[in-house]
Order: C-alpha cells, then sequence, then structure tokens
C-alpha cells in the first residue's frame, strides 16, 4: 500500500465544516508542501523574505477573487468552454493587481519581474477554479482558496525568510523600499557576511531548504500518525 | 551473510544481478581501510608541503563527521559502534579534507561535513546508498558558498610550509579567525620570487583570471622540479602511489584508472593543439588540481560510479572529457569536483545504456545457426 500525499484528491466532502475547509488548505493539503504547485515562483522568488511575501499576498488575492468570483458565475458557465473562461476571468484579475502593485509598490514590483504576471499560469489558481470553485457555493469556495493562498503565503515566506538568512544573514532586508514605511521596524541584519552560505540563496539552496521543509512537514505527520496508531493498539495488546 | 532484498529494492529492480555469484574476498571495513591506509602517503605528503593546517582540518571533519554518523545510526535504530567503525566515514573525511584549503576557519569545515554526511549520505539512504560523492558534494557546497574564504586560506605547496604553518600559528587561523593572509605572505617571502608569480590562489585559480582577461597562459614557466613546483609533483606521485597500491590489490577497478588516465591525456593533447590558449596541456592537466586524486580515489568510489564493466570505462571517459572541458569553459577555477558530481548524475543512465545481455537471450536472427 503506498499512496502519496496529496495526490488523491476527492471533490470536497459537502459534509465537512467550514473550519476544515481552511485548516485543508492551510495544512493538511497545502499547495507547498504536499501538493507541490506552484514551485516555479516558490523557488525563483524566494531568495528574499520580501519579494516572497510580496509574490504569496498577490497570489492570496488573486486565488480569493477569482475563486469567489467563479464559484459566483458557475451556474451559467458552460462547462464545455469553462477552462478558457477560467483562464480569462484569471488573466483578467492578475492584470488588475499587477497595474495595482506597479502604482503603489514600483519597487517590489520590480524585483518580482516576470514572476507577477506568471500568477496567470500558476497552477494553485486553476486547480482551485477547476476543483472547488466550480461546483461549490461562495462561501465554501472563498474560505477554501483563503486556506490554499494563505498556506502558499506561509510556506513562500518561510522559505524566503531562511533562505536570506542562511544566505545573506539578513530578515527582509529592503523591506521599506519594497513595501512602505511600516514596514521598516522589521528590517533585521542577523550575522556579518563571513558567516553566510551564498548557495543558500542561488536556485540550488531553494531545492535544499524546500526538501527540507517537506520532510519537515512529512515527519510531523508521521509522528502524529504513529502516535495515533499506538493509541489505538494498546488497550487489544494488554488484554 | 545474508542479503536481504527489501520490498522497496524489489519493486525497483535494484536486486540482485543474475547469476553466477562469486564471493566476495573483502567486507566493506576492510576495503574502507585499506583505502584509508593508501590516501596516508598523500596526506603525509600534503601535511609537508602545506603545514600543520591541514591535521586540524582532519580533526575537525572527523570530529564532525563521527558526530553525524552516530545520531544517524541512532536516529535510525542501528548499532552506532559499527557506523563508526565501518570505515567509509575516515576515507570520505580524508578526501574532504585533502580537498578543502588548509586554512579555512573551523566553522567552514564543520558546515561542509555536515552537508556531506546528512544530505548527501544520510538523506539518501547511508552508506551505499548516496548517488553523489559525499566528499566532492561537501567541497563544492563551501566552493559555491564561500567562493572568497575558498580563495584566502588556500595554501600553495611549498617545501618550508611545516616550519611556517606551524602547529600553532595555523591553530590561532583556524580556531580564533586569525589572519590567513599574513601567513601565507610569510610563506610567500622566504622563497625567491616565482617566474610567473601568480595573483589567484591557485595556479588553476590564476590561469583562469588571466584567460578571462584575454591574456595567455604561461605553461613554460612551470618548471616541476624547481622549488615552487615540486609540491605539485610529489604529491601527485604520492598519491599514485598509494593508489598502485590499490590497483595491485584489486580494490579500485583498474580499467577505470588507467581509462581515465588514457582519456585526459588524449582529450588535453588534442585540445591543446586545436586551441593552444585555451587548453592546458597534458602534463599540466595531470599535476595540477585534483586530477590524480580524482583517478585514483574519488571516481572509482564504488557506491557512486557505473554499476556494469563498461559503464564504468564510460564513466572514467566522461568524467575526464568535463574535468578537460570545464577547466577550460568553466566559470570556477576548480573542475573536478563538478566533472564528478555530473557523471555521478548521470551513473543510472550509463548503467541502463550498459546492462549485459543475459546468456541465452536476445541473439540476432540467424547467428545460432
Amino acid at each position: 500500500m503506498h499512496t502519496v500525499e496529496g495526490i488523491k484528491q476527492p471533490a470536497l466532502n459537502k459534509k465537512d465544516p467550514l473550519i476544515k475547509v481552511f485548516i485543508r488548505g492551510l495544512w493538511s493539503e497545502n499547495p507547498g508542501l504536499c501538493q507541490l504547485l506552484g514551485l516555479c515562483p516558490l523557488l525563483a522568488v524566494s531568495n528574499s523574505a520580501v519579494s516572497a511575501l510580496g509574490l504569496g499576498v498577490a497570489t492570496l488575492i488573486v486565488v480569493c477573487l477569482s475563486s469567489v468570483i467563479i464559484s459566483l458565475l458557475r451556474k451559467i458557465l458552460l462547462r464545455e468552454v469553462r477552462i478558457p473562461l477560467y483562464v480569462v476571468l484569471i488573466a483578467t484579475l492578475v492584470t488588475c493587481v499587477k497595474f495595482n502593485v506597479a502604482a503603489y509598490y514600483p519597487s517590489l514590483y520590480d524585483s518580482l519581474g516576470i514572476y507577477l504576471a506568471l500568477i496567470v499560469t500558476n497552477c494553485i489558481i486553476m486547480g482551485r477554479a477547476e476543483a472547488v470553485a466550480g461546483r461549490e457555493t461562495p462561501l465554501r469556495s472563498f474560505l477554501d482558496a483563503a486556506g490554499c493562498g494563505l498556506g502558499f503565503v506561509l510556506v513562500l515566506f518561510s522559505l524566503g525568510s531562511l533562505r536570506e538568512i542562511i544566505g545573506n544573514g539578513t530578515w527582509m532586508k529592503g523591506a521599506g523600499a519594497l513595501l512602505g514605511d511600516w514596514a521598516v521596524p522589521f528590517e533585521s541584519y542577523l550575522f556579518s557576511n563571513d558567516y553566510t552560505y551564498l548557495v543558500a540563496v542561488l536556485p540550488p539552496g531553494g531545492f535544499f531548504i524546500l526538501a527540507l521543509l517537506i520532510a519537515f512537514k512529512n515527519a510531523l505527520t508521521l509522528y502524529k500518525r504513529r502516535r495515533a496508531e499506538n493509541r489505538l493498539y494498546i488497550p487489544s495488546s494488554r488484554d | 551473510m545474508n542479503i536481504k532484498i527489501t520490498e522497496q529494492a524489489q519493486r525497483q529492480n535494484l536486486g540482485i544481478e543474475a547469476a553466477p555469484h562469486l564471493h566476495a574476498r573483502m567486507n566493506t571495513r576492510s576495503i574502507m581501510l585499506l583505502t584509508a591506509a593508501a590516501l596516508l602517503p598523500a596526506f603525509g605528503c600534503m601535511l609537508f608541503f602545506s603545514g600543520f593546517g591541514l591535521l586540524w582540518q582532519l580533526l575537525i571533519t572527523l570530529t564532525t563527521a563521527a558526530v553525524c554518523e552516530a545520531s544517524v545510526a541512532f536516529l535510525r535504530g542501528q548499532k552506532i559502534i559499527r557506523a563508526l567503525t565501518d570505515g567509509s566515514m575516515i576515507v570520505t573525511c580524508l578526501i574532504l579534507t585533502m580537498s578543502l584549503p588548509q586554512l579555512l576557519p573551523w566553522y567552514l569545515s564543520c558546515a561542509a561535513t555536515l552537508f556531506c554526511f546528512l544530505l548527501v549520505k544520510a538523506a539518501f539512504g547511508g552508506l551505499g546508498m548516496n548517488i553523489f560523492n559525499p566528499a566532492m558534494a561537501g567541497f563544492i557546497f563551501l566552493f559555491v558558498s564561500a567562493p572568497n574564504f575558498m580563495f584566502e586560506t588556500w595554501v600553495s605547496p611549498h617545501p618550508q610550509a611545516l616550519s611556517v604553518i606551524d602547529a600553532q600559528s595555523s591553530f590561532d587561523v583556524i580556531f580564533n579567525n586569525g589572519n590567513p593572509t599574513m601567513l601565507r605572505d610569510k610563506l610567500k617571502q622566504i622563497s625567491a620570487p616565482r617566474p610567473d608569480a601568480f595573483s589567484g590562489a591557485t595556479w588553476l585559480d590564476s590561469v583562469k583570471t588571466a584567460r578571462k582577461a584575454g591574456g595567455h597562459i604561461q605553461t613554460d614557466a612551470v618548471d616541476f622540479s624547481s622549488e615552487h613546483y615540486e609540491g605539485y609533483a610529489a604529491l601527485a606521485l604520492a598519491v599514485a602511489l598509494g593508489g598502485i597500491v590499490l590497483m595491485i590489490l584489486r580494490i579500485v577497478f583498474i580499467r577505470m584508472v588507467l581509462s581515465f588516465f588514457i582519456a585526459i591525456i588524449i582529450f588535453s593533447l588534442c585540445f591543446h593543439y586545436l586551441w593552444p590558449d585555451l587548453f592546458l596541456p597534458p602534463l599540466h592537466q595531470l599535476l595540477f588540481g585534483g586530477t590524480v586524486l580524482a583517478g585514483f580515489f574519488i571516481i572509482t568510489d564504488p557506491v557512486t560510479n557505473a554499476g556494469t564493466a563498461r559503464g564504468r570505462i564510460v564513466f572514467a571517459v566522461l568524467t575526464a572529457f568535463l574535468i578537460v572541458l570545464i577547466r577550460a569553459l568553466g566559470s570556477y577555477s576548480d573542475a573536478v569536483a563538478f566533472s564528478v558530481l555530473l557523471a555521478n548524475a548521470a551513473a543510472p543512465l550509463i548503467d541502463v545504456l550498459t546492462k549485459r545481455r543475459p546468456f541465452g537471450v536476445n541473439y540476432k536472427k540467424g547467428s545460432l545457426d
């Protein structure tokens, strides 16, 4: 018996409570750590915490809006041409977000480069639209999308933070310039360049640290499962 | 001896090859200990030509490696004593120490050892399961992570190194954040000025710098019997001595070593003839950098090279080709480690392409008539 976590995904169970729908995207079916979706932006922009946060929030906004709108329109969208319609809708939303970022956070816009526009092709958004938003009520779709989006933001931000701390010795460097004055106090310089490992901000470091994060999550899940199994097993063995 | 085929190995068809099976003369521990013993002349030679720092580095890597191996064995529920005494740790540490710069700060050597034993070796399943050569991967980890440290702390071989870089001064540099440049300058001042006073950390590094600046490589100025370069020649001979002992004991694959060196010579002869400004001549290819060490000890690592007889030759030739090519065209000055890792990555494919035909199947039509 070997099942790969996150691959087997039946349509959401109608009976699931709303909080479970939200938690599912955030932890048990996290897009970054379990479904391994959206890896291209995940690895490409996560070499600093600030740009990771910027792209994560942009993705979160797009996935929430697109899920709600698709869910509202699900009765009138033709099943046969739903994919092109989703793409047009998502592209429209991404363009809006892109112009907003360009207008209000120009330096963040520069540092994200092509990856902001590439949110259109991010499979998390398409996956949520296809798996949930096209079938469920707006509220459930919104919670599901928010859970997935937040889960993605968390993974992206923690990956970016780890890579920046190990590779550069700083955390949230340039936050003031990229995100506005409120973020200035978060900028921190932890240790000097003598103790950093440059490989962490290079592409291989992204893979290493993402792999370690996934291993950490799997270890946690496995530990919990074993403990639950043991709890079930012990009374019967005593008898 | 019982051979266990795990469920996963069976599913991936990684079990035992088709019969006939031969009984091995040696076990892993004796192979590894003999390899370590064969590395000792080279290690001693390097100690003589590059100073006492090397011994401190060996101490650091061995301690870190022992801690790693013990904790991994503990987590896996294996016997800790067995994990510590199987000898592979000593061989890996020796090769890693000989490739790292001798005056590297202790925390960097520690980090390289941690990377090499935990991520490259243990994460893939421990002894016998790693796909990349741990020592080379650890070296590249540092080479990419802290390039300026790698250049600053390298001691170019010199006969009087042991008197300048003694136990105390190298201890200060390695453990107390001393200044490595001062020691290196002291060593440089002893000798008469070089005919080709090179600017980079190593000779290959200065060649790379000269090539980038569009200059000419002065290979004629290198005289391997002179004070400045005899260290390189002696080191290569010492490594070859240990390697030949291993060849006689049949621990390393003779055809692999031979094909590697023949390939290096042929490729560098051809390329040097065609583009003399870009490629080094054969003698320089062999004696500078870690070519000899790679040929005898690194590519012959039984875990990470190819698994078939023909495949091993392909593996050796591929590594040799990559070394010659990367030395000329790569942006880093080291080529051996990168080439070995690339060939390691290609090894499973080489295995598939050079699979032996089982006896009695797939004859050509009509060939049995």
